[in-house]
């Protein structure tokens, strides 16, 4: 499953990044590598974008940005 | 000897910068591109110049930010300093992983060491200092702790005595492989620099093109790489990053002796702020009441702020123009040098710069806000709704503060990372129906629309906001096409904003506002004084009808004839009113009374304009130029000659056109 499917409170481990580019690229530099564990939060008023929190810090991601992270369920 | 100052954003970077040089002054952009480049001398010793790099999270080539700071880097600086988020250190510590890589001194500063030991944590320096093999100093930049220390080691490390190689921190089997490109590149005798050996494995462009590789030895690297990303099923660039970011987990692990306890003061005001439900009213409220204390006469009987210091400008003004005028008189000077210098000049340049005590207190509280972190959320609220429209989250400031007023709006997207957005809502904004035109607003409404239409005046602003839509629609289908940038977006934790780098900024903001803008207006006003004085014939005008101005404007009265206004013997009064309206929007009102027909000018409206003229009139006015102040900032922030001037022509073209169907429309239905 993808991250933008995942709800607030679920956990998921990152198990790879779709893709190439600019945006891989950023999201690796901020930590979201194949291993990590992000924790969702929240999502904004309008449903887009989202809350995560992500090696202690919280990054806000669009849906379509989360889409290309590949991720295993912790805790759903 | 030059200090180059690296760090993520958000860490504290800016305070920094502050402390050691006193200023946020910046001397203009990088080449080539918008970013600020900011260099200053080191208080306690001139001889240390700092360069404040932009804030970045990695040396990767693809932002400008990232390529600044790696062209830098190429350029050998003496030393650098890497300031971390101490309360972040995982992420941060992904770019020291990379900088240490490089030939360069290097100290690390970890900022917010007053935060870190609040919550108890405890880190052994001499672990990170043994595996980074740099220095670790912790700071407090804007409680000014142990920032002496700091440079006491960066002049240290930066003297020529020292000298420092690169090495590469990356877990397991990588390191392996790097040796091997180390030991191959030294055969071929390459440069061996640490980064270089991790950009080869990397397969990164511009290093191959350095290195200058034979055919077979490019073959080689590569194929090298591709069976580790064969091996991986992944692309090289994240392995690396993992790579990294597991060495990083690794030395924390050993470091950290003792678990902070974050504070959840942040999470619990998250709670409310970016609430589902509460998030928006919480904005409007929090927007409201700032514009409240910059624009309102009062609120709940107390007297705003804003508005009496605009005042106290204003009374400045009228006592210098006094002041000036006799003067003048006392020195015989000519009829004509009076009227110039105290009637236009001080008027037109006072009109300007009594708005500025507004324009600076809106920047203040809304740096302020930003400071605070508030902002970051703010731009995450949004995004959903300005995706809509071609815009992203972060331009959300800049229009909101056009309500206010353009310049510092502007001027505030500046924190607009992708240039095609930044452009976007730069050119956006002016449609915004500020509050210099809201005297033309609530003159008409009193004039034409009074008794229960007071509704006039939202719907002038709901028109620019609907036009604003529109516009961006159209542009960003056609002219700025293509992706935005990504959004992610770090939302640091709230923080009490720090005044010092605020009033700086505040000050250098004004200070760029003065001149420029300032120069600007004094030059048209000069000019717009010379047209309305003499006749065309270099005469003295005797009647205001028979100025270079009015007869200019006669003649290009019958182009707005579709539109509905400028008819009739006093139609040349609303050309002039509109013209002058380019130098400060309130000079619209001005003009009409000081030009116009009746003997007040409610009654001059009421003579010049009929229901729906007065909407199309509106609505030019809305849409058309904005005031000199602004067009300065456009030219100001808009590096390109060619997008300034695509935007003056976007907004005559949608003044015209809008206007001529509100009207033609208009009368068709009344």
């Amino acid at each position: 499953m993808t991250l933008d499917e995942l709800k607030p409170t679920q956990i998921g481990r990152v198990v790879k990044i779709d893709g190439q580019g600019v945006t891989k690229r950023r999201l690796f530099d901020m930590g979201i590598t194949p291993g990590t564990n992000i924790i969702v939060k929240k999502m904004a008023p309008l449903g887009d974008p989202m809350e995560i929190q992500v090696r202690g810090y919280t990054i806000g991601i669009r849906k379509e940005e989360a889409r290309r992270i590949i991720v295993e369920g912790v805790n759903i | 000897m030059i200090i180059g100052l690296i760090g993520n954003p958000n860490s504290g970077k800016t305070s920094l910068y502050n402390q050691l040089t006193g200023s946020t002054s910046h001397v203009g952009n990088w080449p080539g591109v918008t970013v600020e480049k900011r260099v200053g001398k080191y208080l306690k010793d001139k001889s240390i110049e700092i360069v404040d790099l932009p804030g970045i999270y990695s040396l990767s080539p693809y932002s400008p930010e990232e390529l600044i700071a790696r062209t830098f880097l190429n350029q050998k600086p003496d030393a650098i300093i890497n300031i971390v988020d101490a309360t972040n250190l995982e992420r941060n510590l992904y770019l020291t992983s990379q900088l240490v890589e490089h030939n360069i001194p290097m100290v690390v500063a970890l900022n917010f060491k007053d935060i870190t030991e609040r919550r108890g944590e405890v880190i052994d320096i001499s672990i990170l200092e043994n595996t980074f093999c740099v220095p670790f100093i912790q700071i407090s930049a804007t409680k000014n702790l142990s920032t002496d220390e700091l440079m006491n080691k960066i002049k240290l490390v930066g003297s020529s005595t020292y000298s420092r190689k690169g090495h590469y921190l990356l877990n397991g089997e990588l390191e392996h492989t790097l040796n091997d490109i180390k030991t191959k590149l030294s055969l071929l005798q390459k440069p061996t620099e640490a980064f270089h050996i991790v950009k080869v494995l990397e397969l990164d462009k511009q290093t191959l093109k350095m290195m200058q590789f034979d055919n077979e030895t490019l073959e080689y690297f590569k194929e090298n790489t591709k069976n580790i990303e064969q091996k991986h099923d992944d692309e090289i660039a994240s392995i690396v990053a993992n790579a990294r970011y597991e060495k990083i987990s690794e030395i924390l692990n050993k470091a950290i002796t003792k678990k902070g306890k974050a504070s959840p003061i942040t999470d619990r005001i998250d709670k409310i702020v970016t609430n589902r439900f509460l998030a928006i009213p919480i904005f409007i409220f929090i927007m409201s009441f700032i514009f409240a204390l910059v624009f309102a006469d009062e609120l709940f009987s107390i007297p705003m702020p804003g508005t009496f210091f605009q005042g106290l400008m204003e009374g400045f003004v009228e006592i210098v123009q006094v002041g000036v005028a006799n003067l003048l008189i006392n020195l015989n000077a000519s009829s004509w040098a009076l009227d110039l210098v105290v009637d236009a000049i001080i008027a037109g340049v006072g009109a300007v710069l009594s708005f500025m005590p507004q324009i600076l207190l809106l920047f203040l509280l809304l740096s302020i806000l930003e400071d605070t972190g508030y902002m970051a959320r703010v731009a995450f609220i949004m995004d959903g709704l300005l995706r809509k429209i071609g815009l992203s989250g972060k331009s959300i400031v800049p229009l909101i503060m056009g309500f206010g007023c353009s310049v510092p709006a502007i001027m505030a997207a500046r924190t607009i990372e992708n240039e095609n957005d930044r452009k976007l809502t730069i050119m956006l904004t002016p449609f915004i129906s500020c509050s210099a035109k809201l005297p033309i607003w609530a003159l008409f409404a009193a004039a034409m629309f009074s008794g229960g239409n007071w509704y006039i005046i939202p719907i002038i602003y709901f028109t620019g906001i609907i036009v604003l839509v529109f516009v961006s629609l159209g542009l960003k289908k056609t002219v700025y096409k293509g992706s935005s940038s990504t959004f992610i977006m770090e939302m640091p934790p709230y923080r009490y904003p720090n005044t010092k780098n605020t009033v700086l900024l505040l000050l250098e903001k004004s200070k760029h506002f003065v001149i420029k803008a300032g120069t600007i207006i004094l030059s048209a006003t000069i000019i717009i004084w010379v047209l309305q004085y003499f006749t065309p014939t270099f005469r003295v005008a005797e009647v205001e009808s028979d100025s270079i101005l009015a007869v200019v404007s006669n003649f290009i009265v019958p182009v707005f004839h579709p539109l509905g206004f400028a008819r009739g013997e006093y139609g040349y009064v609303s050309i002039v009113a509109t013209l002058t309206g380019i130098i400060a929007k309130e000079s619209v009102v001005s003009i009409i009374g000081v030009l116009g027909p009746g003997a007040t000018v409610v009654e001059s409206v009421r003579m010049m304009f009929t229901n729906v003229s007065s909407l199309s009139f509106m609505v030019f006015n809305l849409l058309i130029f904005p005031c000199l102040a602004t067009i300065g900032t456009l030219r100001q922030e808009l590096k390109s000659k060619k997008t300034f001037w695509f935007t003056l022509l976007i907004q005559l073209v949608t003044a015209y056109l809008v206007s001529l169907v509100v009207y033609q429309i208009g009368s068709l239905i009344w």
